[in-house]
């Protein structure tokens, strides 16, 4: 059998689990109601870091569990044409993006380890939980306050 | 086709993922390598019945879930929504996230 890069046959006895949000906020307050009623287990975001008509930087914020993710956590950042611009490393749930005007998507990962499970899905047994989140700044009408505007496919 | 292997190999692994689009008319989850297209793998149906997105658009505090149907895009499935009133207003303010269970 041939296993190709980014197939799940390299991911043996891990559960994987997709996570993924398009929030909608107008200002930094908005997060609170969003993130009262987020319910993801691994959530990643891009927020500006300050008022938006003048912030030039965004805080990419990474939650596991409703929690900051503690450690050091990788997240790739892609434009709103999908090209890929760069990863930043949140550390202990937070890293700043000095370029949010480029940046429209964002995908980070994390492995949870578990106790021996049957997969739902296969039958088969895991030992871990591979989470993959991702976000997207969206917002077609949200252009200047977060980043590159997704357009409508 | 050797070539084709070690340059496979070589290559870091990272899964595909799921990304959520909101457009003014309609709402897509695309299971994809690209964010903004649907490439492979794209969802197959059972794929698709294990994938939900929710919605609570301040101030209501109920969270809704949205009806998705199967759509294609590049040859390949995505999943499709009209996307709710609540979220077209540009002053909108919303939780907008999804799931879904790829297995082992």
């Amino acid at each position: 059998m041939v296993v190709l890069p980014g197939r799940f046959e390299e991911f043996p006895d891990t559960l994987i689990k997709f996570w993924f949000s398009a929030p909608l906020a107008k200002a930094h307050a908005d997060w609170e109601y969003i993130d009262q009623h987020s319910t993801n287990r691994l959530l990643v975001s891009l927020r500006p870091a300050a008022a938006c008509s003048t912030s030039s930087s965004a805080e990419v914020v990474v939650s596991f569990a409703g929690k900051p993710l503690p450690g050091n956590v990788s997240v790739d950042l892609h434009t709103s044409s999908g090209a890929t611009v760069g990863t930043v490393f949140a550390i202990n749930g937070r890293a700043t993006v000095s370029m949010p005007d480029k940046v429209a998507f964002a995908r980070t990962r994390h492995t949870e380890p578990s106790p021996p499970h049957i997969d739902p899905v296969t039958g088969g047994t895991y030992h871990k939980i591979m989470h993959v989140a991702t976000t997207t700044t969206n917002g077609y009408n949200r252009k200047r306050c977060y980043g590159a505007a997704v357009e409508e496919a | 086709m050797k070539a084709f292997l070690l340059l496979c190999s070589l290559l870091p692994a990272e899964p595909h993922a799921f990304w959520l689009t909101i457009g003014k008319e309609k709402t897509y989850v695309r299971f994809s390598e690209s964010p903004s297209t649907t490439t492979v793998p794209g969802f197959d149906q059972p794929l698709a019945n294990r994938t939900g997105v929710f919605i609570a658009s301040k101030p209501a505090t109920a969270v809704n879930q949205l009806a998705l149907t199967m759509g294609t895009e590049g040859g390949f499935h995505n999943l499709v929504a009209s996307t709710p009133s609540s979220l077209q207003d540009p002053s909108a303010v919303a939780m907008v996230e999804g799931e879904g269970l790829k297995g082992m």
